[in-house]
């Protein structure tokens, strides 16, 4: 009779923990996501000397569910812009991984990237004379992740402080006249995101109007925008910003 | 001592058998109750997700971008999932005027299942055949500017992005980025039109809602005295003044179009 009770109560309670532990690492894994989204948005609207704070949730129970890190910019290599993410270690979610790399959240799982949120990288609009197109505004506006590398588990939440370092453009029209006759950008992406960096040239190209005339080259993950005009015209009026921040844990 | 021995076996197992006729008793309303809670608790976080949603659409600058989660399932209880995973999904017709629309669908087991959509700037909730607009859009503002005048102000907002349908019970996100506003219609130094016409069809798919919602909208701009009709999915402004040929409204129309991403 011991037995019989000792073998229940011990597959019960087996049955009991992995579904407890199951929950808690929906919980961290949907409070990951939702900071994670916070820094994106967050990050975007950084102007210089400005700074944000955010606390991550970084244990599931009692135990760290995975880990923290920040990779910097790798000027040497001019490999990416520096990213930063949660790795998850458990049961249910081993090896997934939260990234945010130049404004975009992308998840990877079992070796494949997929877009969470794009990035706001690439803005396009109008300049409008009477009612009519005249010139195209293209906006790129890259964030960088720059200080030191690290990365931490902790089974308690820790907080993050964000900080803007500089926030310049590094190309912008003079005297509100069109600079570029056409805008190509090749984007420098770790080579994991590339699968979800492609995802997000074709679904940039599928919402912006035909008569911008953009394409994307999803092999090299360049975008190439026309314009208006023909060649030797120019009527882009091309912005370039790069904002820098600094991922402290405080 | 056989006795003793036999008694706590009989005994064991009478206990045992009690537990299970319990177990099999209380068992089941209570799992219903857990699967209740459980899709109330998600139908209410999904409902305040859309007004966000909703919010956030008309704040939205070009350029900038907004992400929101949606809880696709509710929670499990112990080993026991107390409800299927919703869809979600972003679909637009290939026609000109189709707003697009995100759909997030439920089927639940206790309460009635439901569908809620954002289209056209508003969000309308389908149960068994019937469908209303729950959060009405901002498509018609007036303001009354004295002498008869009155500023009518239109809004159109389109949703555009690739078709895509999410089936999963791990949490989704949808973005949306500002791609384009603009005055598409505008009045300068005078009024410029007699009266205004916003005709929904063929940009909407929950017809019977928008239609309610538009006679609606008919009697709040009559009690206003602005002389709206309704018929269809088309609403007719014809302001203070109703005699032909002369232009007492001050026309403006917007159009905003955002980006939708699912994943």
């Amino acid at each position: 009779m011991i037995g019989i009770f000792t073998g229940l109560a011990v597959t019960l309670y087996s049955a009991y923990s992995r579904a407890a532990s199951r929950g808690e690492e929906g919980e961290t894994l949907n409070s990951v996501l939702a900071t994670l989204l916070q820094a994106k948005e967050r990050m975007e609207a950084l102007e210089n000397g400005e700074t944000f704070l955010l606390s991550f949730k970084l244990n599931a129970g009692g135990r760290a569910a995975g880990t923290l890190w920040v990779k910097p910019e790798n000027r040497a290599k001019s490999e990416n812009l520096g990213r930063m993410g949660f790795t998850f270690r458990g049961m249910e979610m081993e090896g997934l991984t939260l990234v945010l790399e130049d404004g975009a959240l992308i998840r990877l799982s079992g070796g494949s990237s997929d877009l969470l949120s794009p990035s706001s990288l690439v803005g396009m609009s109008e300049v409008r004379e009477n009612g009519q197109p005249r010139w195209l505004r293209v906006d790129v506006h890259h964030l960088v992740v720059e200080n030191y590398e690290f990365q931490l588990a902790s089974t308690s939440p820790v907080s993050l402080r964000f900080t803007c370092t500089s926030d310049n453009y590094r190309e912008k029209p003079e005297n509100g006249r069109p600079n570029r006759e056409n805008v190509v950008l090749r984007l420098e992406v770790s080579a994991e995101d590339r699968e979800a960096w492609r995802k997000y040239l074709t679904y940039l190209v599928s919402v912006l109007p035909p008569y911008y005339r953009v394409s994307a080259d999803p092999a090299t993950l360049t975008l190439t925008v026309l314009g208006f005009e023909d060649p030797g015209v120019k009527d882009i009026l091309y912005y370039e910003r790069w904002t820098r921040v600094r991922v402290e844990v405080v | 001592m056989m006795e003793r021995g036999v008694v706590t076996v009989v005994a064991a197992t009478v206990l045992v058998l009690l537990a299970v006729m319990a177990l099999a008793l209380f068992l089941p309303p209570f799992l219903e109750s857990q699967t209740k809670s459980g899709e109330m608790k998600q139908a209410e976080e999904v409902r305040e997700v859309f007004s966000q949603l909703q919010t956030e659409l008309y704040r939205l600058s070009q350029g900038e971008s907004r992400t929101f989660v949606f809880p696709m399932a509710p929670s499990s209880f112990f080993l026991y999932p107390t409800g299927n995973a919703a869809t979600l999904s972003f679909g637009a017709r290939w026609t000109e005027n189709d707003f697009g629309r995100v759909t997030y669908s439920m089927t639940t087991r206790s309460y009635p299942s439901y569908t809620l959509v954002l289209e056209g700037g508003g969000v309308v909730l389908e149960q068994g055949r019937r469908s209303l607009v729950i959060l009405p859009p901002f498509l018609v503002r007036t303001l009354d500017l004295g002498d008869n005048l009155v500023r009518v102000e239109v809004e159109w907002i389109y949703l555009v992005g690739e078709n895509v349908r999410v089936s999963k019970r791990g949490p989704a996100t949808l973005t949306l980025q500002g791609l384009e506003e603009r005055y598409s219609v505008w009045a300068e130094n005078e009024p410029n039109a007699e009266n205004v016409v916003v005709d929904l069809t063929g940009r909407v798919e929950y017809d019977n809602a928008w239609g309610r919602y538009l006679q609606e909208l008919r009697d709040e701009l009559n009690a206003r005295g602005l002389n709206a009709s309704a018929s269809g999915l088309r609403l007719t402004v014809s302001g203070k003044v109703t005699t032909p040929g002369i232009k007492d409204l001050y026309y403006f129309e917007r159009y905003r179009k955002v980006g939708v991403w699912l994943a």
